[in-house]
């Protein structure tokens, strides 16, 4: 396989992506360990290598004695038709093994139009694609990430799903694998054993029934002894948690090429819409030293000249403030930055980009997500027009001169009284610049729209997606209403949005979609360039489903969800009644100023926030 | 301030490493090793890092040179092992000089002319050394080589034939080498791949085989040290 690699590396796009043998790789020896897991992210090595989990994970599985992972990623069309012409079968980079001769393959789900790209690198690999065709040789299939919470449109194809953050479950699951095998346990044996373990999800072993709406009736355990629900696991302890100090650089220029320094995890905004912000939660702060000491030592192992700050909202972190200063006294003399992904709406904002940046280059993010304070209240964005003003004007005033405004179409109850307020909103930003005296060659707003998705576990699963139709219409009208010469406006594609809606709230009957679009030639459905609307329309008349009723369902607080017996700890109860306070316009409090609305995660997962909290300008 | 040229090799995965990766490679690298790289002024200072030639993605290189500005006088013995316990696979530095400023000498970038090139292409079937050397006669009595190349969007002919100053080719079962010295750099460059079309041309059977192309050296010309060290 080797010699014939190297006649092929030639021949394809960035070969680079294919080759391995980066700084901080770990090739182990095969027979050194007990059990091989491969790593398989749905995605070209460049975005799969700016994928913070994959550093964690990988870290975590190659620190053990008994056990390695290797790496692999979707490759391109043009080597995926060479592999194919030549009988190259999916391999890792580390050792460019088959896939197939691992014994575990974990796939993470990020995003919905990754599926076909998980069929296809099983089918690359020479797996069955149906859990149950595959047989004992094979390697365990598995999955997590964003997407595992509404696993059902794929859950066909896993052998399990682990709900969750996956530090500690990831051990669990290897020791477990290595005793199942010195007793000879049969798969479903194994199966079964794995579980118990809590956060891991067997489809398998669940029997859905479906009501003559089509609506769900019930999922249930096919066995006594399999949990009724699955309760996502998480970190106590994130500041001890084991970080990857040693974290593989790219070769090749990844998306994020830089260090990532988790300053958090989780959000405590409770935006209405926003699915990351329930999986992820309670908050939990680290502390600045170990901050401090982790970016210290991954620099000193990566040779990177930039610190990223990541987390959901890196600007609501405690001690944000104080770790930049710290990190900046500390690295910059050696021609290191700091940056932060996103920035909220505010002054304070302005002053951290202010540090970070001392050159104002790049054009500064705001997401305000609604144009009015009404739709803003529905989805509980707790930003006003005002907010936003004063910190463009302190933008402006500090040297930027492009700003780059995020906002959502097609949220529940939007009107286009909504669309006018996104215009006004464009308008009143121009006119902060052009009073702040920013030259009017260089003045730029960009406004930049996507459609709202309604996603499962968040306060608006029970909506219904705007038809397509109406979307179109509305960026239609949104374009009209932005004919400025310092504005312009861009969208993203609408019918992505659609199937992307179909499948995120889907159930399991949709597994037969996803496998005929697959079949179809769908792949990389992510990427404009290869996104072949048609073929997955296709696919679904070809089941004889339609993804209307799927992204066009109201559902009701009664109704089982395909996804309820999948916990992510904020109660349904509380889900409704957020619901339930969108439609009547109220905004609900964050719990990170210690006040808790209830959403149940706490008291049910016997866990509480962790906010360092204290002044800001404290000193690390 | 001190200035260093570097002898370097890339090979095995790294020859697939695209010449902007490769730079910022060697700034990772460097600041691994804990070697003070020295910045350029202004507003976006980068690394004083510089190559003699880039190598193109896809061809190995087994003696390549840049030079590295560094902020410190340090051991060139002490440069060497630090960046190579601190390089990715595949790249390796050979050997480390002190380059002496007070000699006025041009860019390392501006002195190179030309570059010597090894090419293995492995054909179907064994081939007779008499059908190569028939070829590499041909090629080497032509009086002109018009190749197209196209650059940004335009066709243009150019004559690559004064760009082959030397060319040889030996034939074992069915692998041919091919060792030639092609001109390189600003003042006029020939690509292998090129030369290899034109040999396709005058009859090697070399279409659509695997070829391995590695640079083994790189020259300047008209000075008394044709070598770049
Ligand atoms: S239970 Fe209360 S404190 Fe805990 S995450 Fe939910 S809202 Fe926040």
């Amino acid at each position: 396989m080797q010699q014939k690699l190297e006649r092929l590396l030639p021949q394809v796009q960035k070969p680079a992506r294919y080759t391995g043998g980066e700084w901080n790789s770990v090739t182990k020896d095969w027979d050194s360990v007990d059990v091989h897991m491969a790593f398989a992210f749905p995605d070209v090595y460049e975005v799969g290598m700016s994928f913070l989990g994959l550093q964690i994970i990988y870290n975590l599985v190659n620190q053990r004695q008994d056990a390695l992972m290797e790496r692999t990623f979707a490759p391109w069309v043009d080597m995926e038709e060479l592999m194919r012409k030549h009988d190259i079968p999916l391999f890792t980079l580390e050792s460019r093994r088959p896939v197939k001769d691992f014994d575990i393959l974990g796939f993470t789900l990020q995003y919905e139009m990754t599926f076909t790209n998980i069929l296809n690198m099983l089918n690359l690999s020479g797996l069955p694609l149906k859990s149950s065709d595959r047989d004992e040789s094979m390697p365990l299939v598995i999955a997590g990430g964003p997407c595992a919470f509404n696993p059902e449109p794929i859950a066909d194809f896993f052998d399990l799903v682990v709900l969750g953050e996956g530090e500690e479950v990831i051990n669990e699951m290897l020791d477990a694998y290595k005793d199942a095998r010195a007793a000879n346990l049969t798969r479903q044996q194994l199966l079964l054993k794995l579980a118990k373990i809590e956060g891991v999800y067997v489809p398998s072993l669940y029997e859905v029934e479906y009501l003559e709406s089509g609506k769900i009736k019930s999922v249930t355990p096919k066995q006594p002894d399999v949990p009724a629900k699955i309760n996502k696991r998480l970190m106590r302890d994130v500041d001890n948690a084991p970080f990857p100090n040693q974290p593989i650089v790219p070769n090749i220029g990844a998306i994020h090429d830089r260090v990532m320094l988790e300053v958090q995890r989780g959000c405590t905004r409770g935006c209405r819409f926003c699915q990351a912000g329930v999986l992820y939660r309670p908050v939990r702060e680290k502390t600045p030293e170990t901050l401090m000491k982790q970016a210290e030592e991954i620099i000193k192992s990566t040779g990177h000249d930039e610190i990223s700050l990541t987390s959901l909202s890196t600007a609501d972190y405690s001690k944000v403030g104080p770790l930049i200063t710290g990190l900046l006294d500390q690295h910059s003399g050696k021609g290191v930055n700091v940056s932060l992904p996103s920035l909220r709406v505010d002054a304070f904002s302005i002053d951290l980009a202010k540090e970070v940046q001392k050159v104002r280059r790049s054009t500064l993010t705001f997401a305000p997500e609604a144009g009015t304070q009404r739709l803003r209240d529905v989805i509980n964005k707790g930003v006003t027009e005002e907010d936003l003003i004063k910190a463009v004007s302190a933008a402006f005033e500090s040297g930027w001169h492009a700003i780059k405004l995020y906002f959502m179409i097609g949220l529940p109850t939007e009107t286009y009284e909504d669309l006018d307020g996104i215009a006004d909103m464009a308008k009143a930003v121009v006119k902060a610049g052009l009073e702040k005296g920013v030259s009017r060659g260089r003045l730029k707003v960009t406004v930049s729209t996507s459609s709202f998705v309604p996603k499962s576990h968040t306060a608006f699963q029970f909506e219904p997606q705007d038809t397509l139709e109406e979307l179109k219409n509305k960026q239609q009208y949104l374009k009209s209403k932005l004919k400025d010469r310092f504005v312009s406006f861009n969208y993203h594609d609408s019918s992505t949005s659609f199937l992307e809606a179909a499948l995120a709230r889907g159930d399991r009957r949709l597994c037969a979609v996803v496998s005929r679009a697959y079949e179809l030639g769908c792949r990389f459905d992510g990427w404009s360039e290869c996104f072949k609307y048609d073929l997955w329309l296709k696919a679904f008349a070809d089941v004889g489903l339609d993804p209307k009723w799927y992204a066009y369902q109201r559902y009701d607080y009664e109704d089982v969800l395909p996804w309820d017996h999948l916990n992510a700890g904020v109660s349904k109860r509380y889900l409704s009644l957020e619901h339930k306070r969108a439609i009547k316009e109220q905004p609900t409090i964050d719990c990170r100023g210690g006040k808790c609305p209830g959403c149940g995660l706490c008291p049910s997962m016997d866990i509480e926030p962790l906010v360092l909290g204290g002044n800001d300008d404290g000193q690390v | 301030m001190a200035k260093y040229r570097i002898m370097f090799s890339k090979t095995g995965a790294a020859k697939y490493v695209a010449h902007l990766d490769l730079n910022r490679i060697f700034e990772r690298s460097c600041r691994r090793a804990e070697l003070p790289l020295a910045f350029s002024q202004g507003f976006n200072p980068h690394p004083k890092i510089s190559f003699a030639v880039p190598l193109a993605v896809g061809v190995s290189g087994e003696k390549e040179f840049m030079d590295i500005e560094l902020t410190e006088d340090l051991k060139t013995e002490d440069i060497l092992n630090r960046l190579n316990d601190s390089l990715p696979s595949g790249i390796k530095v050979l050997d480390v000089r002190r380059v002496d400023e007070s000699i006025k000498e041009k860019p390392l970038m501006a002195r190179v002319n030309s570059a010597d090139y090894r090419i293995e292409c492995e054909v179907e079937a064994a081939i007779d050394q008499q059908q190569v050397d028939k070829a590499v006669t041909a090629l080497l009595s032509s009086e002109s080589l018009p190749i197209e190349r196209v650059t940004k969007g335009k066709t243009k002919v150019v004559d690559i034939r004064p760009g082959v100053l030397n060319l040889k080719g030996q034939v074992t079962d069915n692998i041919i080498v091919i060792e030639t010295e092609l001109r390189t750099g600003s003042n006029g460059n020939v690509k292998p791949e090129e030369l290899l079309k034109q040999l396709q041309m005058v009859g090697l059977p070399i279409d659509d085989c695997y070829c391995n192309i590695t640079r083994i050296g790189v020259y300047s010309e008209g000075e008394a040290n044709k070598e770049l060290w």
